[in-house]
């Protein structure tokens, strides 16, 4: 296929993507997908490897392919089928992010593509609302699927464990809906252009290869370790240390985790599917922007995890969090080892916590009154770098969602924003300081269930080249006029008049200031 | 009382380069181009006037499409501007959305706040989403702001608190103690901007125009100094034209009205031939537009401009880095990229002989004889087809590839990223390509457009008559027109099916209908009210916009769930018939339609064969074809050809491949695609 050809079949997948992206945000019911887009969708060749893929948040790079293979090996679809799964063990990534695969076929009934989306669901049941609680196993996380074909029945099932099954069934509609999509123009596409389209999504995959090894060759060559650490696993375990070696060679780049910590009792343990994903993120950012998303550049990139560890948990770990939290740290380990070879690329460390904040209970307002469960993310400083300081309240790293606008969340939940801020002066200071975190604080109307689970409270984002670490996060609890620090993880009941305050880490800084 | 614009009138568009002018007087247009005067525009616009006008014959009114506040803001020569929010969220600017712009590179880079961070003031006071007030606003806080805002020495004021969509009584407050204590400053304030919620979009919204608004103001008044006999208006960038009063003191409405122009004046030719659903190609230089109407431009509420969300209507476009002067280089994997990087205007393309050395889209039109290198601009610029040439050569041996096949190769990947725009703006919105014309303007939209119209399977283009004049021409049919919204957030059953809640819509419409009456300043027959409504299921976070009946007279408002449930299906394959809808927003558009009829009658006077043909090959997208080479001007009302054809003008060429036919009517030329061919 000439460079013409595969030019303009890029064009061509990734406009699919995009396409069932589109509908997908714009049919979903939570805000979480709606407003926050935390959701990406794709397409995959016969083999299961992917062609292209749009409305990504990183965390889902490597992970989506996990779980069309899990689908492929698990369930022979046929026309008019769709696989759906969460099993973070069989496929998935944590509870709340499901995937829907979908076959597509040719006119002689054999599969050549599949399309797939993922999208992170508020409730999943478990045992605090919003499914990301502070729990011991998989199975206090809520309703755990591995490959199962999709049906009224098991929309009902998945209905039934949420505590919001109204807007499960609208999300789920809704993300069959975008396959749906994605299905039909690759139906058509493949009607009028036969063996030839089918060919090129291959070609895409060798391109885009191409290119990553290109990227690859221009990088020094070396072996680099780093280590850092989670603060702790919500039970008193920690720290609890992450360590990696990148070892960039001829053939292509291998990273190692050999020396990190065993799988904990708590959630921060996370199936291999996640550091891939970490891992891919942060050879993408090295590579330039035009590097098209697809199987192919992952080719290129091996990663070694032993099973058992925090890294490659196994059945039954509680994986709650470590899709969004030990993503992070992993990212951060992985940037500090290349730091040594590329000094002038790499940034410090970002404030390395997506901050995440679930809220539930019963909604007073309503007639009658309802269950609701809300979950967001806050920002934080990002690292500085030799060229630039660290920006000021932003997602950095493996999220890039949009936070609810308070007026939104007003509307819909039954407590208030009363400050929403910059945390002057918590970006790490040096030559260039890092960015500094957020403040945000929450006014309760009535009794609710809060989950606050976070990371670097106890351990800041580090400073490279003499810079100092960013500030590390706080949680805050005020009742009645009195404040208490509350721990990095936890649950608990908030009563009326409460306030919760959450102040996150800045970025580390980079040079003596 | 009739509308001045119904007379003669006349249409300016201030570009970068060229000022154009567009009189009309019954069925005759005049027109002129002049030299813009970047550094006071309303010079080069009185010098263009005085060109069309004859001073005895009275005075026309003006119609006007400026880039003075869209230059003010990308240029970041601003008012000094303060910020004033609800205590506690002072940073609303900075935090945004709290998303990166780019998702995969390690440095964060977003361009520049219009507000300075010592600039924003928070204020006691909080309103409740249900429009309650939680914390009064107390006078003494009012005066402390003044007195800041006076030691600050600030030009203009940008003001947004919380939830004042719901219930703006702060904000009036704070609103009118400022204009009352200092008279000078210029006030923005959030709800009389965007009535609707999303706190972040709407203090953007209001900073953009506190902004912009002192610029403006005083461009305005230099420009009716300088035209003082003439009535002006001016283009909005919904596509509609408002006073200058209104366009002074909210000058939002105008920094996305740019294209505004060419859309309403493709749409006007597309009606002047009995077509309504269209889709505009405005390919120039560095960028391609596109945008879709069905009858009238499609709006869109939100949107950006240079990373600053806007959350006022403006005519949905879709604009992609594919232009003339994209340049085509291989990536590291392999692949033949078109773009984002351009030539631009300087050293443009190859072929432009100004020292470009890439090869660029233009180059590979140039090279397959599609720009005829004697014809472009009139003749008046001669292109090298030798460094066209030149510049494929090591871009053809790396790829192992004859120049020809590459210029071929260039321009279908060009077309790749366009054709992936025109489906954004239609199958991705549940419409069909096929039912639309495509309606080409722009230096180079006559280039592709068929190319386009065959990959999409659209049978008929339309490139209308003076296509670089299109924009000032289509001034000249903007409508007098405001939109108006306003976020109501309730169930639609409790709106429709209790009294309160019915007392609750129709109030809120009769104050947006007074309120366009009044500032209309037209009689109430000539005003044609159209008002619709934004649903969704309750929990959903994206809205529909579904037309409504609303009879002013007895106030009934009809029950839009019908209309919703049928467009969330053809949109997103399903309904859910037992979940609640919820009325998000209601908006109300007052305008009052330009009655100009078509003006046929300005023709060309040549005979409808005089074409001095001649013959050239020319590459065309199946291969080399020997292809007539026609004049634009030769070609009289009435005539009909076949493709393969290049059509040459001053400002565009347009290419006909072998299939199509041509006919020329009012002017305009109306390619359509032949079956069986």
């Amino acid at each position: 296929m000439n460079a013409i050809e595969l030019e303009i079949h890029r064009h061509l997948f990734a406009s699919i993507a995009e396409e069932m992206g589109v509908v997908l945000m714009r049919s979903a019911f939570s805000p979480n997908i709606k407003e926050r887009r935390d959701f990406s969708c794709a397409l995959f060749d016969a083999d299961g490897e992917m062609v292209a893929q749009a409305a990504h948040i990183p965390v889902h790079l490597g992970s989506t392919p996990l779980s069309v293979a899990a689908a492929m090996a698990a369930i022979k679809m046929e026309p008019g089928t769709h696989v759906l799964l969460n099993d973070p063990f069989a496929g998935g990534t944590h509870l709340p992010d499901i995937t829907l695969v979908s076959p597509v076929f040719d006119a002689c009934g054999v599969v050549r593509f599949y399309v797939a989306n993922r999208a992170h669901h508020a409730d999943v049941g478990g045992i605090t609302p919003g499914s990301l609680p502070l729990s011991q196993s998989i199975d206090e996380e809520g309703i755990c699927l591995g490959p199962t074909l999709w049906s009224e029945a098991l929309e009902d099932q998945i209905a039934d464990a949420s505590r919001t099954p109204d807007e499960r069934r609208g999300d789920l509609r809704a993300q069959l809906a975008a396959n749906r999509r994605g299905q039909q123009r690759l139906s058509e596409h493949l009607a009028l252009r036969g063996e030839a389209f089918v060919r090129a999504a291959r070609a895409l995959q060798e391109h885009s290869e191409r290119f990553m090894r290109a990227v690859l060759s221009a990088m020094p060559r070396g072996r680099w370790s780093f280590e850092d650490v989670l603060d702790d696993d919500g039970f008193g375990h920690g720290p609890l240390p992450i360590r990696c070696t990148v070892a960039i060679g001829d053939e292509g780049v291998v990273v190692d985790f050999a020396g990190t910590a065993l799988q904990t009792r708590g959630p921060v343990n996370v199936p291999r599917a996640v550091t891939l994903s970490a891992v891919l993120y942060v050879f993408r950012c090295l590579a330039p922007r035009e590097l098209p998303s697809n199987g192919g550049y992952m080719r290129c990139i091996e990663v070694h995890t032993v099973p058992g560890t925090l890294v490659d948990a196994q059945h039954p770990a509680a994986v709650a969090i470590g899709n969004v939290e030990t993503s992070q740290r992993i990212t951060d380990v992985v940037l500090g080892a290349l730091a040594q070879a590329m000094p002038e690329r790499i940034p410090a460390a970002s404030c390395g916590t997506m901050n995440n904040v679930t809220i539930g209970g019963i909604d007073q307002r309503q007639s009658p009154p309802a269950a609701f469960a809300y979950y967001e993310t806050i920002g934080g400083g990002s690292g500085a770098s030799a060229s630039a300081p660290g920006f000021d309240g932003v997602q950095t790293h493996m999220t890039n969602t949009l936070n609810t606008p308070i007026e939104a969340l007003e509307h819909a939940y039954p407590f208030r924003i009363v400050a929403y801020a910059i945390r002057k002066g918590s970006g790490g200071a040096g030559k260039h300081a890092g960015g500094d975190g957020v403040v945000r604080s929450y006014f309760f109307e009535s009794a609710a269930t809060v989950s606050l689970m976070t990371e670097r409270r106890l351990h800041g984002p580090y400073g490279l080249n003499g810079g100092e670490p960013g500030a590390v996060g706080r949680n805050l609890l005020v009742r009645n006029a009195v404040t208490q620090r509350l721990p990095g993880k936890c649950t608990i009941e908030v009563e009326a008049g409460d306030v919760i305050r959450i102040e996150t880490p800045g970025g580390g800084g980079h040079g003596l200031g | 009382m009739a509308d001045p614009f119904d007379g003669p009138a006349i249409g300016i568009d201030t570009g970068g380069t060229f000022t154009d002018v567009v009189l009309r007087d019954g069925a005759k247009l005049k027109i002129h181009k002049v030299l813009s005067s970047p550094a006071d525009p309303s010079l080069a616009i009185a010098r263009a006037v005085a060109a069309v006008v004859d001073a005895t014959a009275g005075a026309p009114a003006i119609i006007h499409g400026t880039t003075v506040a869209t230059n003010a803001l990308l240029e970041r020569r601003g008012a000094r501007v303060a910020f004033v929010t609800t205590a506690g969220f002072e940073d609303l600017l900075f935090l945004r959305r709290q998303h990166r712009p780019e998702l995969y590179a390690f440095e964060i880079v977003v361009p520049a706040a219009l507000v300075g961070p010592d600039a924003c003031y928070g204020v006691r006071e909080r309103i409740g989403h249900d429009a309650s007030i939680i914390e009064a606003l107390e006078q003494s806080s009012i005066g402390a702001l003044i007195g800041w805002l006076e030691a600050g020495g600030f030009e203009s004021v940008a003001i947004c608190l919380l939830h004042a969509y719901a219930n703006p009584i702060h904000e009036q407050m704070l609103g009118s103690a400022i204009a009352a204590a200092l008279p000078a400053m210029h006030v923005s304030v959030s709800h009389q901007i965007v009535r609707e919620f999303r706190e972040y979009e709407r203090a953007s919204t209001t900073s953009v125009n506190a902004f912009v608004g002192p610029v403006m103001a005083r461009y305005l008044t230099a420009l009716s100094a300088r035209v003082d006999a003439h009535r002006i208006e001016i283009l909005q960038s919904h596509g509609g034209r408002s006073d200058i009063d209104f366009a002074a003191r909210l000058p939002v409405h105008t920094v996305l009205s740019g294209p505004a122009g060419g859309v309403i004046g493709a749409l006007h030719a597309a009606h002047e031939l009995g077509f309504s659903k269209i889709i505009t190609f405005d390919m120039g230089g560095t960028s391609t537009d596109v945008s879709l109407c069905d009858g009238e431009p499609s709006l869109t509420r939100w949107s950006e401009i240079d990373g600053l969300p806007i959350g006022v209507p403006v005519i949905d476009i879709f604009t992609v880095g594919a232009g003339g002067g994209s340049i085509a280089a291989v990536d590291a994997g392999g692949a033949l990229r078109v773009g984002p990087r351009s030539a631009g205007a300087s050293p443009g393309p190859a072929s432009y002989a100004q020292g470009g050395v890439e090869p660029t889209v233009t180059d590979a039109h140039v090279v397959l004889g599609s720009l005829r290198a004697d014809r472009f601009l009139g003749g008046e610029m001669q292109l090298d087809g030798g460094a066209a040439a030149q510049s494929m050569r090591a871009l053809g041996e790396a790829l192992g590839m004859d120049q020809r096949t590459l210029a071929r190769g260039i321009l279908d990947v060009a077309d790749a990223s366009m054709v992936r725009a025109i489906k954004v703006i239609s199958l991705e919105r549940g419409l069909d390509p096929r039912d639309y014309t495509l309606v080409a303007f722009g230096g180079a939209g006559g280039l592709h457009a068929c190319r386009l119209a065959q990959a999409l399977e659209i049978k008929r283009v339309l490139v209308p008559r003076h296509p670089g004049l299109l924009s000032a021409h289509g001034m000249l049919h903007a409508d007098a027109q405001r939109l108006y919204g306003a976020s109501i957030l309730r169930a639609l059953d409790w709106l429709l099916g209790t009294t309160p809640g019915h007392d609750a819509l129709r109030g809120v419409l009769a104050e947006l209908e007074a309120q366009a009456l009044e500032e209309m300043g037209v009689a109430t027959a000539l005003l044609e009210i159209s008002v619709s409504a934004e649903l969704r299921y309750v929990g959903q976070s994206f809205e529909i916009s579904v037309p409504v009946t609303w009879r002013s007279g007895d106030k009934a408002f009809e029950d839009p769930a019908e209309g919703f449930g049928a467009r969330h299906e053809l949109l997103y394959g399903y309904r859910a018939k037992e979940r609640a809808i919820e009325l998000v927003t209601v908006r109300v558009k007052a305008s009052v339609a330009s009655r100009i009829v078509a003006n046929f009658e300005e023709q060309s006077s040549a005979s409808a064969f005089d074409f001095g043909e001649q013959h050239a090959q020319v590459g065309f997208g199946g291969g080399d074809f020997e292809a007539s080479i026609i004049e634009r001007d030769g070609i009289g009302e009435g005539a009909c050809f076949l493709g393969p054809a290049v059509i040459t003008e001053y400002s565009g060429t347009t290419v006909v491949p072998a299939g199509w036919r041509v006919q020329c009517r009012g002017g305009h030329l109306i390619l359509s695609f032949e079956e069986g061919q």
